[in-house]
This record gives C-alpha cells, sequence and structure tokens, in this order.
C-alpha cells in the first residue's frame, strides 16, 4: 500500500529498501503462451464443432411420430450416424419434411438410392421387432445408396427385407395369394435357404407376384425345372385306409407361410435372376422324391 | 522511489523504480510486493485474452448433457436458461444466463477496459475504474456456478441405465473461462490505476 502522497515522493530514509529481484527478460514473456495454448485448443474446440455435422438431408414422410429435433437418430447397422434437427410439414400439409444432419465422417450415405425409413415397434405373428423404440422413440434407418450424393430424400413406409442383402431373387407366381407375406421362410427339404422379400400384383393383374431371396449359398439349388409349392397351413387329408392324416409343415410355415421347392434329378440351368416360376397348391409326390447331387460352396 | 508495505508482514519500505521484468520482494519475510507495471499487466492481458478463447466453445458446446432411458438431451448454457424461462422459473432462468452468458462477458469486458486503460496511463475516470476493479472481484465467483451445479448434477444423478448426467463438452472451455479470468482479476495490480496521480 502506498503512504500518503507526501511520504511517497520522498520517502524517510530510516525505511529500508525492498529487495530487488530481476528475472531474465524472456520469462516475462512465457505468461504469453497461456493465450497461445488456449487459442490452439479453443481453435481446435470450434473447428470440431463447425465440421461434426456435414450436410443437412431432409427425407418426406407420411407420418412422423416420435420424431424429435435433437434427439432421434439416424442409424446405419445401429450405429447412429446423424441426428434429426427439425420437423415440419411440407407447403401443401401432405407430408412431414425430417431435416437430418449427418455426421461429416458419414456423409457419404446420403446418396441417390439410399433408402430411408422410421424404425417403430413392430409386432406380427411371425416377429417382434424394435422393441427398444418403445422406450427410446422411433429412429430413422438408413441403407446408403451408390449413386452420387444427393439431400432430398422420399423415405419408405417399411424397408424391404431384402434391403442390403445379396442373393438370386426369383418371382414365384400364383392366381391366388394365401397366407404367404414378406419375411415368410423359403424351405429347401426344410431347410430354410431364403426368404420371400416382397408381395405384388403382377403388372397385367392377372397374378400375385411373390419375390424371393434365395442366399447366396443355395443359389445353385434354383434351377429352371425346379418345383416351388406353398409350405404354408396344415394339410388334412381324409382317407379310408388311413383315417385322418395331418400334415403340418412346421408351426413357423404354419403360423406365417412359407414357400418350399424341390429340384428334379436332371437339375437344368441355374436359375436367373427374375425368373418366374409357378406356384403350386401343394407337392406332388415325385417331387419330394427328387434328390439331385448339388454341390454347395464351403463355408457356412 | 515510492513506499509500499508488505501484504504479508506489513512492513513499510521503499520501492525503487522497477525496469520491465523486475520483480520486488519484502526485505524482512521475501513476499512478492510487485511484478512491476509491465509484468501485472502482461500477465492480466495473457490470461483475458485466453479466458477470451474459450469464451466461443463454452458458449457453442453442451455443458450437460442427460442420458435418459437411452434417448439423450444436450443442452447448452443458453438452451438452459431458455428452457427454464419459458417452463415459467423466468428468476432462475435469468441467473442462469447472468451467472453462464453475461458475467463471464462483464468480467472479460471489465478486464479488457482495466488492461487497455492502465496500458494507456490514462488518468480519467480512476474512482470508477477502481469500483470495476472491486466489482470485478465481487462477481468473480459467480462465473464458477456452472460448474458447481454441474458437479453436483453429475454426483447425483446416477442412476444407471435408467438416467445418467455426463458433463458436457462445453463445460472444460467453461471451466476455462471461469478460472483464467479469474487468475486475469488476482494478476492485476489495482495500484497500477493509480500510478502516476499526483493527488
Amino acid at each position: 500500500m502506498t503512504t500518503d502522497a507526501p511520504d511517497r515522493s520522498t520517502p524517510p530514509d530510516a525505511l529500508p529498501v525492498a529487495r530487488v529481484r530481476s528475472r531474465r527478460r524472456w520469462t516475462v514473456y512465457l505468461v504469453w503462451l497461456v493465450p497461445l495454448v488456449a487459442a490452439v485448443v479453443a481453435g481446435y474446440l470450434v473447428y470440431s464443432w463447425l465440421h461434426e455435422y456435414g450436410p443437412t438431408i431432409t427425407i418426406m414422410f407420411g407420418d412422423a411420430t416420435g420424431l424429435k429435433p435433437g434427439q432421434s437418430e439416424l442409424r446405419y447397422r445401429g450405429v447412429a450416424v446423424g441426428e434429426v434437427s427439425a420437423v415440419g410439414l411440407t407447403r401443401d400439409l401432405a407430408h412431414v419434411e425430417v431435416s437430418v444432419r449427418v455426421r461429416r465422417d458419414v456423409a457419404g450415405i446420403a446418396r441417390e438410392g439410399s433408402v430411408f425409413w422410421i424404425v417403430r415397434p413392430e409386432v406380427g405373428l411371425e416377429t417382434v421387432r424394435g422393441l427398444a423404440t418403445v422406450i427410446t422413440g422411433p429412429y430413422i434407418e438408413v441403407f446408403p445408396g451408390s449413386g452420387q450424393p444427393k439431400t432430398n430424400f422420399v423415405g419408405v413406409e417399411s424397408a424391404s427385407p431384402a434391403l442390403g442383402l445379396r442373393g438370386l431373387h426369383v418371382i414365384v407366381s400364383t392366381s391366388q395369394l394365401s397366407s404367404i407375406r414378406p419375411r415368410a421362410a423359403v424351405y429347401y427339404r426344410g431347410i430354410q435357404v431364403g426368404m420371400v422379400s416382397g408381395t405384388t400384383l403382377s403388372r397385367d393383374s392377372m397374378s400375385a407376384h411373390v419375390h424371393l431371396l434365395i442366399e447366396p449359398r443355395y443359389t445353385r439349388l434354383v434351377r429352371l425345372g425346379s418345383q416351388f409349392w406353398g409350405a404354408s397351413g396344415v394339410d388334412v387329408t381324409l382317407s379310408l385306409f388311413k383315417g385322418l392324416e395331418i400334415n403340418v409343415d412346421s408351426l413357423r410355415s404354419l403360423v406365417a407361410g412359407g414357400i418350399a421347392f424341390a429340384t428334379p434329378n436332371a437339375e437344368g440351368l441355374p436359375a436367373k435372376d427374375g425368373t418366374v416360376f409357378l406356384l403350386n397348391d401343394k407337392p406332388q409326390k415325385e417331387w419330394l422324391a427328387w434328390a439331385p447331387k448339388i454341390s454347395l460352396p464351403a463355408g457356412e | 522511489m515510492s513506499a509500499v508495505a508488505c501484504e504479508t508482514c506489513g512492513l513499510v519500505q521503499r520501492l525503487p523504480a522497477l525496469a520491465p521484468g523486475v520483480t520486488a520482494e519484502c526485505a524482512r519475510c521475501g513476499a512478492r510486493l510487485t511484478r512491476g507495471h509491465q509484468g501485472s499487466l502482461a500477465r492480466t492481458a495473457a490470461f483475458s485474452v485466453a479466458a477470451l478463447m474459450f469464451y466461443l466453445p463454452a458458449n457453442l458446446y453442451p455443458i450437460l448433457r442427460l442420458e435418459w432411458y437411452g434417448t439423450h438431451s444436450e443442452n447448452t448454457a443458453w438452451d438452459g436458461a431458455i428452457a427454464l424461462f419459458r417452463q415459467g422459473q423466468p428468476v432462475i432462468g435469468v441467473i442462469v444466463f447472468l451467472a453462464s452468458i453475461a458475467v463471464p462477458f462483464l468480467k472479460l469486458l471489465a478486464l479488457f477496459s482495466l488492461v487497455a486503460t492502465v496500458g494507456f496511463r490514462s488518468a480519467a475516470w480512476r474512482r470508477q475504474r477502481a469500483w470495476m476493479f472491486r466489482a470485478l472481484e465481487l462477481i468473480g465467483p459467480w462465473a464458477m456456478l456452472d460448474v458447481f451445479v454441474m458437479s453436483v448434477l453429475v454426483a447425483l444423478v446416477k442412476l444407471g441405465e435408467l438416467a445418467t448426467v455426463v458433463p458436457g463438452r462445453g463445460l472444460f472451455s467453461f471451466t476455462a473461462v471461469a478460472v483464467l479470468t479469474i487468475m486475469a482479476s488476482a494478476s492485476f495490480d489495482s495500484r497500477l490505476i493509480w500510478e502516476g496521480d499526483a493527488a
């Protein structure tokens, strides 16, 4: 503390003199390292804030129940790759426009052909899926396409079960679709070798088309001469000598329906993608006896 | 040559004029009397600039992340103040805004103006600047409010999978702003305001 003004200008000589310690000149500037380090750290923080999220994409949905800005995630294979930033209606009020900020390092998932759908809890006869979303709320799942990057998408109601899976796509045609639904199994000798990826009406509306996806490992089993039949339900036969005969394929196919096929001993050419087969109501005895020797690729 | 009293042992002693980079120590107990004009000003300025650097990320990043039933919600200080205000807690909202955003900003403003006026050896508004410095010391702890609240929250809300509060990425910057402004105001030698005052 300074004393009163008259003393300060001429302090009494009796007072001791403070020791003076001179430091090296450069140590005075050492303190400027603090803002320098701060600038680097803060600059990095701001930079990573600016670069955390890449492009904002918009996806149109029919219904966005449960999607919350800043909370709902965009996921790919279960990994969060973005965040819903805004949910609003389109100008004509016919659709919901969901804005999603995609993380910069995975911005490549938003491109021509990418498929977006909202995952909600789904309880069906055959499966229960998306149960976690009962608690967490729905999220948007994406399956990336392979075209040019783009920012405006139209979301789908639900993803085709075959999305992202490789294999042989064949079609079986029937006049009347029974209990076969997407995700129903395709059996060969009772082993599941594929699944129903979708059901559509044929272009001329003369028949119903069931789209099958055969797993890559089993594609050799499907030949041009293969016969398909519905493995759904119960087969009840009342005969004079055998009495009542009830034939249930499997509990799962009983509930959800399924398709089985057999390939003749004279196998014929392998089926190509998009080959159309006829769906029979029930197998003929001789089909069940067919046992062609077809070697499968090694591995699971 | 002027006379000072040691803040530690009270000995009144003569203080020679100090060259830049030179500090004075008490003749009796050895405590530091002053860093001199340049030293004190440089430290205050350096810490203030460093605090300013962190001010932006402190307000950009969320300071709190609440994970609840698998969903999460991240809030910046600004979000928190707005949310409190809207949810019928205007008083608390204003306090949060003041403590988190306004006070650090005002502190920085005060520090920079003090450094600038002393640097230019301005003789104007000396009493007001001294008052400003006292106010700066007074409101200093309030800037740490968020850090205190967060440390309490993080410790309290640990409900395992159900709900957890995690410090947000902004908390580091927030603490840095608070600590650096406190260091800046602590290194400011208020006697510098009166330097060269004849009265």
